[in-house]
């Protein structure tokens, strides 16, 4: 007796498991298998974007790093002030701290600025710490910019050698990275709709399909931001936090202006690595939600231009 | 079996045309939402380029106001600093300046100087036109971002923010579109020029090298036309002309920047990105139609090929 109840039990469980089957979809078999052969796939080429952006910083490096010598001439308007001062001090020998000597030192450093500011804006001179312009570091982020298209400006090669490498590096990188965060993006999405499944049951899903709202997807992103802000705030501290939120999403936005760059003008350049792994990482959040969204979006358009359409062929029967 | 986006042309049997591009799976519903976007977009742009011309142009005088402020200050402290220098070589009769010291001084002076210039340079009013916000403006809904000109306040940064969430997703379902429609153009030249032989199973495929020609040919057209009677070598253009179209967007060439005043070039530059990315996002939609087709070719080949092994090895062990 207890059997064939027991049995009974089991084939009901059977049944609600199938129509509870039928009902998350073929799409949850699907996406079982699915998923095992994306995380392959993206395995391979999260191995094969890394390395690649390691490659291009090699090359670049070798390619760009002979160039540094172009600051020279601000170290002859250096000079130059410094022959001022010291004509200045020969004049004024005896009496050293008169408001006559301080006022022709400050001439003399106002025509330096006036001469620096006309140099840096038609271009002869280059800012910056050149010095290490080129380090490895620094062309780590260059080629980070290149293939995530981010493009901050902040350094570009002044080679034809090197322009030529940056075309072909590009066109071979951009499409790998872009691969690479898609795919990132899609397994990311799927863990977090499981996720949500599992924390909140039935309730976000709609048709045997979980989704997520435009709001959370949202939050997500805006969440990814502030922390970064917090984090580039807390080890910037030249920075504000707002000018270290809008250096965020400047960036993962992949706009890059180029008027923020953590690292710039540091002595130790680890700091460029750090952005690195933020842009990275950031791309594939904004993937992951750009995909939550889009499916909440079209779900959405679907609902209501259906439902306009309903009301327009009532309005018209009359 | 390939996408179910694909657009099928013909019958099943590959014999007639079933329709006209325009009868095709609601193009004109497309071409009307697609002129809705686009003027939008185009309003869009036109708007931004408005309201950044008059926030930086007005917020911002006074924060370089301010700035020159800053520079005085700084100026006075080098001066302090300087008097603080003992001189060298001091004699009964004379005594000569620490050179060196001097111009370490000197240095920092000048590294303060090239921060000011960053943060604030490239906000001066001569570099905010009409014309220069534009290609602002689309610099930041395409995500090319030069930087060519950024906000020097960060009212003018919160507003860049804000108007980048809004204006990339707009950008980006208009060139979707765009990119949708110019492909099924595209598809039914190619099989009214040549007839069934591009059609596979009913389907249209443009190879590979068709839509990378395409691409290649858009940027030599660009190379050729932004030379500017000699003030960028071909292969300068060039360059520029890819960085631009590949939104990397370093801004070390920016068409239409230190032209005599001239502004009417960055005008150019806006519709060369715009139209352009239309092209690319055309071309892609071509090539990933066939990148997905190869690939699942090749899969499903690897697979025969590893059950086959198997197939051998598990009957050998018998």
């Amino acid at each position: 007796m207890n059997k064939k109840v027991g049995r009974e039990q089991q084939e009901q469980e059977a049944r609600k498991r199938v129509t509870l089957k039928k009902k998350k979809g073929k799409d949850k078999d699907e996406s079982e298998r699915g998923t095992a052969k994306l995380l392959v796939a993206l395995g391979g080429l999260l191995l094969a974007m890394w390395g690649y952006v390691l490659f291009g910083a090699t090359v670049f490096v070798i390619i760009e790093k002979k160039e540094k010598s172009e600051r020279k001439p601000a170290t002859i308007l250096e000079i130059k002030l410094v022959d001022t001062l010291e004509d200045i001090h020969l004049k004024h020998t005896a009496a050293v701290n008169t408001s006559e000597y301080r006022r022709e030192v400050d001439k003399a450093m106002q025509q330096f600025k006036d001469e620096i500011v006309k140099q840096v804006e038609s271009g002869e001179l280059v800012t910056g710490g050149d010095e290490n312009e080129w380090s490895y570091e620094s062309s780590l982020l260059f080629s980070a910019t290149l293939v995530t298209t981010v493009g901050y400006g902040n350094i570009a090669p002044v080679t034809s050698p090197g322009r030529l490498f940056t075309i072909a590096y590009s066109c071979v990188g951009i499409p790998l990275t872009l691969v690479c965060i898609a795919i990132l993006g899609t397994i990311m999405a799927r863990g977090f709709k499981a996720l949500a499944l599992f924390l909140f049951e039935d309730s976000v899903t709609e048709e045997g399909i979980a989704f997520i709202p435009i709001k959370v997807s949202a939050g997500v992103m805006f969440a990814y931001l502030f922390i970064g802000a917090l984090l580039f705030r807390a080890v910037e501290p030249t920075w504000t936090f707002l000018e270290a939120f809008y250096f965020c999403f400047i960036t993962l936005s992949t706009i890059g202006l180029g008027d923020f760059v953590y690292g710039e003008g540091r002595t130790t350049d680890s700091n460029f690595v750090v952005s690195v792994f933020y842009l990275m990482f950031g791309l594939s959040v904004l993937s992951m939600c750009f995909s939550l969204m889009q499916e909440q979006v079209t779900f959405l358009l679907h609902h209501y231009l259906s439902l306009l359409l309903r009301k327009a062929k009532q309005y018209w029967k009359f | 079996m390939p996408a179910l986006h694909q657009d099928t042309l013909f019958t099943v049997d590959g014999s007639k045309p079933r329709g006209s591009v325009l009868r095709q799976k609601g193009t004109i519903k497309l071409i009307v939402i697609l002129s809705g976007l686009l003027f939008a977009m185009w309003g869009y742009l036109l708007f931004g380029a408005t309201l950044f011309l008059l926030v930086e142009t007005y917020v911002a005088a006074e924060k370089i106001n301010t700035s020159v402020v800053e520079i005085h200050l700084e100026r006075q402290n080098l001066l302090d600093k300087l008097e603080k220098i003992p001189p060298i070589n001091v004699t009964n009769i004379s005594c000569t300046l620490n050179r060196n010291a001097i111009q370490i001084e000197i240095q920092n002076y000048e590294d303060f100087l090239f921060g000011m210039m960053k943060k604030i340079g490239k906000a001066s009013q001569k570099h905010w036109t009409y014309d220069s916000s534009l290609l602002f403006a689309a610099s930041l809904i395409t995500t090319v971002g030069y930087g060519h000109i950024y906000p020097a306040t960060n009212f003018g940064r919160l507003l860049t923010i804000a108007y980048s969430c809004v204006g990339i997703p707009l950008f980006l379902v208009c060139i979707a579109i765009l990119g949708t429609i110019m492909a099924r153009g595209f598809k039914a030249a190619a099989v009214h020029l040549f007839g069934s032989s591009v059609t596979e199973s009913g389907v249209a495929y443009i190879p590979l090298k068709v839509s990378a020609s395409v691409m290649i040919i858009y940027l030599l057209i660009g190379a050729f036309l932004f030379q500017q009677g000699g003030k960028w070598g071909f292969f300068e253009s060039f360059y520029f002309c890819f960085i631009t179209l590949s939104t990397i967007g370093l801004g070390d060439y920016v068409y239409g920047e230190k032209n005599g005043g001239k502004d009417a070039n960055f005008v150019f530059n806006v519709f060369y990105i715009l139209f352009g990315l239309s092209v690319l996002s055309m071309c892609f939609n071509l090539m990933q139609e066939q990148v997905t087709y190869l690939l699942h070719q090749l899969i499903v080949f690897m697979k025969e090929k590893v059950e086959r092994i198997v197939f051998c090895l598990t009957n050998r062990s018998k």
